[in-house]
């Protein structure tokens, strides 16, 4: 109340953001309302505390990695389009999405993916399962039966036997499980 | 010297005539508790007002057609359970699981239900108030709306220059002197009334006096409040409990009956008022560092309230502003006293101006200064019949029954979270208690087997009838029971526990072989 917001979505920036993502007008002019309430300090970014101040996301076991998902590159701030390029990936997709979209079944798994793989390496080692069941469970399983969790999921998606899952393997065991749905928001026009 | 005289003149009998017409149109029908209808109508004219607006931009499709961006799916309240993040009946971790937390994550992130009810409420048009979020584009950025629409763009951007001229230079000085005399008049009643000792005169005077100076107070507010049920109107002796968006909520419950006041003491403007306001009838109020002993607080409203000389108290129980879309959790203490709860509901119209005080943004009188250049404040007020705590209940249960009732009337949403959030990160504890309802799913999972998840996942569902009913099925083909055991599934009749422990006898014959099934994998 009061003080407007300084910042307005311009319409070639609408424009632009509706090419990459395939978000309609009116979702990105309605998420762009809630950017502007998420972003407290009317400052035109998000911080990591923006994102961690939502309470139901808070207390999400995976909240950091959620919100890591949001800061490619390093990058301390996330900007509109940034927000909307990550939120992209949660777009409902059928058949005819292409591949390179970004709410391809093969990029919403590489989303899932890059929540297990820390140090962005391409392969999710024991130690990065190990660190996201730690994340799960916290100290509610001890180490031993975490290490013996994390052993047989290994194993079990370790086609090649070389101690790591690839991409690939990881693709595989994915696609098993209706991931497409899974990973899709239903948003409203 | 002669000029300076007539305007000397003039401005005596502009001042005569402003305060005659003060006396005859505010505190006139103020005291004798009537209204002449001025406020009724201009709130009539402006109904009008918005609904062309809306209607015409309806026919130039600019409206918003949802509320909501997303339709949640996957959403973990503290309250809810995790349990059918693996809702599969499989057995051990796999690693697709995660993807019910991130996409609940993503959900939070587009969506939640604690961060939007700080925010000013959001309209689905436009009430020509430049500050209600986008709408304001009509006047902004003409150019960026189809040509068709650029008639309707000059005629609200006319509408809109009228609005500002009325509500700033009209409304806005006559509002202020409203508002500065009934806070004089207001010191001026309750002053003598302070001085004198406590008798039933004093007490019929108080309630007069009280009543009469809200009233002044609402006028110049131009609030117009309904008032619903005034059979169930608190009384003495009890304790009167209310959803809170802004300090006015006192004010617009005091111009209808006066409470006596639960609080802290301010500092400044507020608590200069609060002073002269207590002299004359008695409130409870405490110092900071005496609320945080909740013994004392309730030792001393219980005094209050076992007189049944004095007014009932007036509690906000969520303790904090929410923006008028939602109850937020209620704070156990008040619930735990013996007494009488008077529950009342308080809805205001968004469309004259936003009621909620975001006291993080604005100081008070900044916040005034806001309201007063709106359009007004219309509210309604239902009184609930009164409620009083179940001998079996806790005082959580009480307040969480007594919310749900305030929610239902005014059209709220019934919210779980503490509005203390509005300041604060949410509590470690709720993230622990997520991570151990995982744990324990994950831990008895790998250890001892399917059968076994399966009758925890019964244990985590009790609360829901229908999850039960669907998990007994599921309990019956896994443990590819006899005949016996399906027939009394279809039944329906079976005890839960009796289920339960059929199943954890039957798989104490294959825990065995299972537990040496995982000792195969090599390590």
């Amino acid at each position: 109340m009061g003080s407007k917001t300084s910042l307005h979505l311009q319409e070639d920036e609408i424009q632009r953001i509706h090419e990459e993502t395939g978000f309609s007008h009116n979702q990105i002019i309605r998420l762009f309302s809630r950017f502007t309430c998420l972003d407290k300090e009317q400052n035109g970014f998000l911080t990591r505390d923006d994102f961690l101040r939502i309470p139901e996301l808070a207390i999400n076991p995976l909240a950091e990695r959620i919100v890591d998902s949001f800061f490619k590159n390093g990058h301390e701030h996330v900007n509109f389009r940034t927000f909307m390029n990550t939120l992209a990936h949660f777009r409902p997709c059928n058949s005819k999405t292409p591949d390179d979209a970004p709410n391809s079944v093969s990029n919403k798994i590489k989303f899932i993916f890059s929540i297990y793989d820390y140090d962005r390496d391409n392969t999710i080692l024991k130690d990065e399962l190990l660190q996201v069941l730690e994340l799960l469970v916290g100290a509610n399983i001890s180490k031993e039966q975490l290490s013996h969790i994390a052993e047989r999921t290994l194993l079990e998606c370790d086609t090649n036997n070389d101690r790591q899952i690839t991409f690939e393997e990881f693709k595989n065991e994915m696609i098993k499980s209706e991931i497409d749905s899974k990973m899709s928001v239903r948003f409203l026009d | 010297m002669e000029d300076l005289a007539v305007t000397f003149e003039i401005l005596c009998k502009a001042t005569f005539i402003f305060s005659f017409l003060l006396l005859l149109l505010v505190v006139g029908p103020a005291c004798l508790g009537i209204e002449i209808g001025i406020r009724k109508g201009y709130i009539r004219l402006l109904m009008r007002l918005f609904q062309w607006g809306t209607r015409r931009l309806q026919k130039e499709g600019e409206m918003l057609t949802s509320e909501d961006i997303i339709e949640k799916e996957n959403s973990i309240n503290r309250l809810g359970s995790l349990s059918d993040c693996v809702n599969e009946p499989h057995k051990k971790f796999k690693l697709p699981d995660v993807s019910y937390l991130v996409k609940s994550g993503i959900e939070a992130v587009i969506d939640d239900e604690v961060t939007k009810r700080f925010r000013a409420e959001e309209l689905p048009s436009w009430n020509l108030l430049t500050r209600t979020d986008f709408h304001y584009r009509f006047i902004r950025k003409p150019t960026c709306l189809p040509t068709k629409s650029a008639d309707i763009c000059v005629r609200l951007s006319i509408l809109w220059l009228v609005g500002v001229l009325l509500r700033y230079c009209i409304l806005f000085p006559l509002r202020l002197v409203i508002t500065v005399f009934a806070l004089s008049w207001i010191l001026c009643t309750m002053l003598p009334l302070a001085a004198l000792s406590d008798s039933s005169f004093k007490r019929r005077m108080g309630y007069y006096v009280n009543v009469v100076g809200f009233r002044i107070i609402c006028r110049a507010l131009s609030a117009v409040v309904t008032y619903h049920d005034r059979e169930n109107m608190p009384q003495p002796g009890g304790i009167c409990v209310a959803n809170h968006t802004t300090t006015l909520d006192a004010a617009v419950l005091m111009q209808d009956r006066p409470y006596a006041v639960l609080g802290q003491i301010h500092g400044g403007f507020l608590g200069g008022i609060m002073r002269i306001m207590s002299r004359a009838t008695k409130h409870v109020w405490f110092e900071r560092s005496e609320v945080r002993d909740r013994q004392f607080v309730s030792k001393r409203i219980m005094e209050h309230v076992s007189d049944l000389n004095n007014f009932p108290v007036l509690l906000f129980p969520e303790g904090t502003c929410i923006n008028n879309t939602s109850v937020m959790m209620f704070k156990k203490g008040s619930f735990e006293m013996p007494t009488t709860i008077y529950p009342v509901a308080i809805k205001y119209n968004p469309w004259f101006g936003d009621a909620f005080w975001n006291s993080s943004k604005h100081s008070m009188l900044q916040y005034l200064l806001v309201v007063m250049t709106s359009w007004a404040i219309v509210a309604d007020v239902w009184y609930l019949p009164a409620m009083k705590r179940e001998p079996e209940e806790t005082a959580v249960q009480f307040a969480e029954r007594v919310k749900a009732v305030i929610a239902r009337k005014g059209g709220l949403v019934d919210c779980v979270w503490d509005g203390q959030l509005k300041r604060m990160r949410v509590k470690e504890s709720y993230l622990r208690e997520k991570q151990k309802e995982l744990g324990e799913l994950y831990g008895e999972c790998d250890e001892l087997g399917q059968d076994h998840q399966c009758v925890k996942r019964v244990r985590f569902n009790l609360s829901t009838t229908e999850e039960i009913e669907i998990e007994q099925t599921e309990l019956s083909s896994d443990s590819q029971s006899s005949d016996e055991g399906d027939a009394e599934t279809q039944d329906g009749q079976i005890s839960l526990d009796d289920k339960v422990e059929e199943v954890l006898g039957q798989s104490e014959e294959t825990e065995g072989l299972r537990l040496r099934h995982n000792g195969e994998i090599p390590a």
